[in-house]
């Protein structure tokens, strides 16, 4: 092993053996019968002289984990790490073990063309290659209909909402909540229950299956929450928009029986008044009543779902977590009421 | 649309001048606020004498001799602390029952942490409170405690009461919901669809946070906008600006509730009305309210918008008790502890009427009954006290008709044992009613402090509405 105290990674001794392995390469492959490798390297002359001590070290940086992720695909990670290791060993190795490698080299590229090749024959077939495109427009058809559900959904409520927003103000009339307009709330619900929702349904297979159904329900919890509460705030902001109304007539009417007073005091006085009396009459109607309800409840299923995938993610860290807690927790105050039971009997 | 001109002229040259004004506030109120204020809380001395878990009992020093018999315990609600009983000095309920010479006992029921989220009503009655109250009694050597309960504290002391009533010489009830099917008050009609099962399986604890917005919820006008113009109007008062810090501290110094006390006070109180008609459980106990035989004063704040009178004033009718008192303030939910007019008729109302009920404390336990027959021979009969008509004036009609339909013959009318109602008493009575000092409204509930716009905001009619259930 040759220390290099000035490269303390090795990525200059990396460099070099890399370079001599794609010269060692290109060689053997400029002496390869022309029907083994149908094409020639251009970039190879350069490096073809050199023959350096270079050629051996990381000619294994491609050979040894090229066949081993031929061999098994899920390997090649840890072969190629493997091979960094290697290619930082001594560049000046024996000349025996440059041929080898080369070799080695070499074998792995018949054998990947080989794989080619058989790969090439089985697609002569029309119906493999049917069965092939058949398979590869599975998810694009599938993409496609997301994106048409999502277009259709956003362009329904674009126009809902240039419908609300050519209505505004009509509606509001003082003090009454009974008429309120939630279409685009309601419609933007009914959309995602109907055209979304089920995207994150989708059984789930395998060994993770489970933890991703968690998830899928977790995002769709928070979907539902996120509505719910767009609803909520959308309808909190009604007091604001009819009181301003009702501001501007009071406002009309005082004027027109002259007696508009000149400090903007009152004018704020009256229109807290006038707030606070949209907001009472607002907090009884059954549509806010509902509308919190659902919020709550939303809230409520959303932070369950959440937290049974935190669970699951600190299931791998050495720490409690909230149910185990939670349980013995319950088993605790028990134990304290038996005592206290018990205490209490003792004459 | 018919035009109409407004004197923008005006307005804006009056806007001009108020600039100049708030500028000159705006430097005074940087002088207040870097000066140095006094905003600390329940600073009465005390000493915790018992605790449990994190629950405590506080035990105030005695100012005076102790003129009482029986110690009392007050039980605040699980909700925000017990500190505003103690918001200030000279603002103080209980210094106002010190000076009094009562011996006074104070649960701080602590913060609750995920460890209790399984403690539910049985715990905090049978468990907490009981083991106090036999500390205060094995403590004072007394067979009895007085109990007054404030709020859930006093729909606990309610229940603990119906459950031990042998350990209770008077039973005080202050802003106490007990039937909880009416829809005059917000949190009835939204408790009613709440999936408290969702929100208690999923959050363990009900946070202080999310309990604190739904109470600024209640009135989000005055609560989140209209509070805070009138603390920038006022922000060069010192004395204004230490007792609105010290609002808001106690305000926003919420423990969490325990999660079961929420999910049983949610459904068995709110959604199906249980402790009214003696049919809650708490534990294996049952919750009859007719085992409260013992004297009861019930107060509450006509103007309270989180406990509306018609949560409170069922209960003087639903306990077997022949001593009971209704008294109906002109003020809402906080007001009737920390305004100032509310302090004169409150405490020493309550100071009066358990001395009052002292004197027979002595007597052994066995003879109590027999006692209490010699009282209701030998006691004068005494009519309560009418409500001037000067003072029902300024009540609303709605009230004083309810008032008068009292009076005729909702309320049992058998007099057998005189209450009596002392001339301090009813002398701060008038005198309240007679004061140009506004009465918290509830909309102003969390903006208590001697504001003076309150007094051009809110109507300044203040009576004392009273029934009584006299034996």
């Amino acid at each position: 092993m040759v220390e290099k105290k000035d490269d303390p990674f090795g990525f200059e001794s990396m460099m070099k053996t890399w370079t001599e392995s794609i010269n060692t390469l290109a060689g053997g492959m400029l002496n390869m019968p022309q029907t083994q490798f149908p094409f020639q390297s251009p970039f190879v002359t350069p490096f073809q002289d050199s023959g350096s001590v270079f050629q051996e070290g990381l000619s294994s940086f491609f050979s040894s984990p090229f066949q081993n992720t031929m061999q098994n695909p899920f390997q090649w990670p840890f072969g190629w790490n493997q091979a960094g290791t290697e290619g930082n060993k001594d560049a000046s190795a024996d000349t025996e073990n440059r041929k080898n490698t080369t070799k080695d080299a070499m074998s792995a590229m018949v054998t990947a063309m080989k794989n080619w090749q058989t790969i090439s024959g089985a697609m002569v077939s029309p119906a493999s290659i049917s069965a092939l495109f058949k398979g590869i427009g599975t998810m694009p058809e599938m993409l496609t209909n997301f994106a048409q559900s999502t277009m259709n959904g956003l362009g329904e409520i674009h126009k809902k909402l240039m419908e609300s927003a050519s209505r505004m103000g009509e509606s509001a009339e003082a003090y009454k909540f009974d008429n309120m307009d939630e279409n685009v709330f309601h419609l933007w619900a009914e959309l995602y229950e109907k055209e979304f929702r089920k995207f994150l349904h989708i059984p789930q297979l395998g060994l993770a299956r489970e933890y991703q159904e968690k998830v899928n329900d977790m995002m769709d919890k928070f979907n539902q929450f996120q509505n719910h509460l767009a609803e909520f705030f959308r309808v909190l902001s009604l007091p604001f928009q009819r009181s301003a109304v009702v501001m501007q007539e009071e406002v009309h009417a005082l004027s027109e029986k002259g007696e508009l007073p000149e400090d903007p005091k009152f004018y704020y006085q009256m229109w807290i008044k006038i707030l606070e009396g949209h907001f009472m009459t607002l907090f009884q109607t059954p549509e806010y009543i509902e509308t919190l309800s659902k919020t709550l409840s939303s809230m409520s299923c959303f932070s369950s779902s959440r937290e049974k995938v935190l669970e699951d993610m600190l299931k791998s860290l050495p720490v409690a977590s909230r149910s185990e807690l939670d349980d013995l927790a319950r088993e605790f105050s028990q134990l304290k009421r038996d005592i206290r039971a018990l205490k209490k009997k003792k004459p | 649309m018919a035009k109409f001109k407004i004197p923008v002229d005006l307005i804006m040259s009056k806007l001009a001048e108020d600039a100049t004004k708030v500028q000159t506030r705006a430097q005074k109120a940087s002088e207040v606020l870097l000066d140095d204020l006094e905003t600390a809380l329940a600073q009465t001395p005390y000493d915790v004498v018992y605790q449990e878990d994190r629950v405590k009992l506080k035990h105030y020093r005695p100012r005076k001799e102790c003129k009482y018999k029986t110690p009392l315990l007050v039980v605040y609600a699980l909700i925000n602390r017990e500190t505003m009983l103690d918001l200030q000095p000279g603002r103080s309920v209980v210094e106002r029952f010190l000076d009094n010479g009562i011996d006074l006992y104070m649960i701080d029921w602590g913060y609750p942490t995920r460890k209790d989220r399984f403690l539910g009503f049985d715990d905090h009655i049978n468990g907490y409170m009981d083991n106090i109250v036999d500390f205060i009694r094995e403590k004072n050597n007394v067979p009895k405690v007085n109990l007054m309960g404030i709020c859930m504290g006093g729909a606990f002391s309610v229940m603990y009461s119906a459950i031990y009533p042998e350990k209770v010489r008077n039973l005080v009830t202050t802003v106490t919901p007990t039937n909880f099917d009416t829809d005059k008050g917000l949190l009835h009609v939204w408790m009613k669809q709440l999936d408290v099962d969702a929100v208690v399986d999923s959050c363990g604890n009900l946070s202080a946070d999310m309990m604190n917005f739904g109470f600024l919820l209640l009135n989000p006008a005055r609560l989140m906008i209209d509070k805070y113009v009138g603390f920038m109007e006022n922000m060069d008062n010192k004395g204004f600006v230490e007792n609105f810090i010290r609002m808001e501290k106690w305000i926003f110094d919420s423990p969490d509730l325990p999660g079961e006390v929420f999910r049983q006070f949610i459904r068995d109180c709110y959604q199906e009305n249980k402790l009214i008609q003696s049919k809650l459980k708490v534990g294996d106990k049952l919750v009859d309210l007719k085992n409260i035989t013992m004297p009861l004063l019930n107060i509450y704040g006509k103007f309270d918008h989180l406990v509306p009178p018609e949560a409170c004033n069922k209960l003087v009718d639903a306990v077997a008790s022949k001593d009971t008192e209704d008294i109906c303030l002109n003020t809402g939910h906080i007001g009737i502890y920390v305004s100032s007019k509310c302090q004169e008729a409150f405490a020493p109302k309550i100071v009066q009427w358990l001395k009052d009920r002292d004197e027979d404390i002595a007597a052994p336990v066995k003879d109590e009954e027999a006692v209490s027959a010699k009282e209701v021979e030998a006691a004068p009969v005494k009519e309560v006290e009418a409500v001037p008509a000067k003072e029902v004036e300024a009540v609303s009609a709605k009230k004083v008709e309810a008032v008068s339909a009292k009076e005729e013959g909702v309320l049992p009318v058998t007099e057998k044992r005189a209450v009596p109602v002392e001339k301090e008493v009813a002398d701060n009575i008038k005198t309240e009613a007679k004061s140009s000092e506004p009465v918290i409204s509830p909309s102003a509930e969390a903006v208590i402090s001697p504001s003076p716009p309150e007094s051009e905001k809110y109507p300044k009619s203040s009576t004392l509405a009273k029934n009584s259930k006299k034996n």
